[in-house]
């Protein structure tokens, strides 16, 4: 039980402090709980939020909170996007308002990959070892970015007839709603790498940049595939397949720098 | 004066009586403070220390890790004679009253 009350306080520690205010704190509560009923540190030192959150500096606190927030919209903005457009399409509501600003997405991703690698390089802590699953997630976010690509490769090289056989007319809405549910797992793990990056080793913030890749690359596609805005004239697809291009090797990028 | 204040001046008494560690100076307070919960001393302490008030340093090793003890510094002796005179006159205003 002890072990409990000590893993929550680690937590919480590293939630609400700097890292190294964190591991003297840390290290300072080990001998404290020694020898003491979970009962008994509950009792004496409140619940490990309450004890940690007095300890948080209010300014400091507030510009992570800050940072924690531009980074979570950055993340799940573009994934809600497509929910919302979904819904939007189903109850046939007028809600396209962020539609309209169909870049955004590949906006945030340099913002995010940016603000993600700046902060967490100067405020994050560093393990020996790799965390265990960040090279599963990010696997297994490369292979929901390949069949985006793989979408991608079927519109712009003009494969009409393998799109028609995998995606009959009565089935049109089958690749619309793979975008849609593999942009908000992309979201998701972002969400998932974000949090990771403050509790445990700041290399997981290479999970929230390819999440946020991901995310930004199945907006761009969603976009093409429901925009229905393809002019068929020679070369249409090229200033779309650069401003692709460009979205996926940004986040490789970042994902790669990311993770030292 | 609030009760911040005066486990600040407490803190700073222990203090300044010789180097201690931190979870002694927690117990010590506690014992005397029961009400008051060993986070809620901790967090002043560490305020302190952050304040510049007191200074953290790693005591001898015998068989575990350092204990970290505290000391008193200049401006953590200026803080507790303020913290003092602020204490008496509280005292003296009280007992004018006839509270004892």
């Amino acid at each position: 039980m002890r072990r409990d009350y000590l893993s929550k306080l680690v937590r919480a520690a590293r939630w609400y402090l700097p890292p190294a205010e964190a591991a003297e704190v840390l290290e300072d509560y080990r001998e404290i709980v020694e020898g003491r009923s979970e009962e008994e540190l509950r009792r004496d030192l409140g619940t490990p939020r309450a004890a940690m959150k007095q300890l948080a500096q209010p300014k400091a606190y507030r510009r992570w909170l800050a940072v924690f927030l531009v980074l979570s919209a950055c993340v799940l903005l573009p994934a809600a996007d497509v929910v919302r457009e979904e819904l939007s399409n189903l109850f046939g509501l007028f809600l396209n308002y962020l539609t309209r600003t169909p870049r955004y997405a590949e906006l945030m991703l340099p913002l995010g990959t940016v603000l993600a690698f700046a902060w967490f390089q100067r405020n994050g802590r560093r393990e020996q070892a790799l965390p265990k699953w960040v090279v599963p997630l990010l696997m297994f976010l490369l292979l929901g970015i390949a069949w985006v690509s793989f979408l991608g490769w079927l519109l712009f090289a003009e494969q009409w007839d393998l799109l028609n056989s995998l995606f009959p007319e009565e089935r049109v809405w089958v690749h619309r709603l793979t975008l849609g549910l593999d942009a908000l797992a992309a979201g998701v793990i972002g969400m998932l790498g974000l949090v990771k990056a403050r509790l445990s080793d700041r290399r997981w913030r290479a999970v929230y940049v390819l999440g946020l890749t991901g995310a930004a690359a199945c907006v761009f596609m969603w976009k093409m595939y429901a925009g229905m805005f393809w002019e068929f004239t020679p070369g249409w697809q090229t200033p779309y397949v650069i401003r692709y291009i460009v979205v996926i090797l940004v986040g490789l990028l970042g994902t790669g720098v990311s993770l030292c | 004066m609030l009760k911040k204040d005066l486990l600040e001046l407490c803190l700073l008494h222990l203090v300044a009586q010789g180097d201690q560690y931190g979870y002694e100076l927690l117990r010590r307070l506690h014992a005397v403070f029961p009400d008051v919960q060993e986070s809620a001393i901790y967090a002043i302490l560490r305020q302190l220390c952050r304040e510049g008030a007191t200074e953290r340093y790693p005591g001898e090793i015998s068989g575990g890790p350092a204990r970290k003890y505290y000391r008193l510094t200049e401006a953590g002796r200026a803080r507790r004679a303020a913290l003092l005179e602020v204490w008496r006159e509280t005292r003296d205003a009280l007992a004018a009253l006839g509270i004892q």
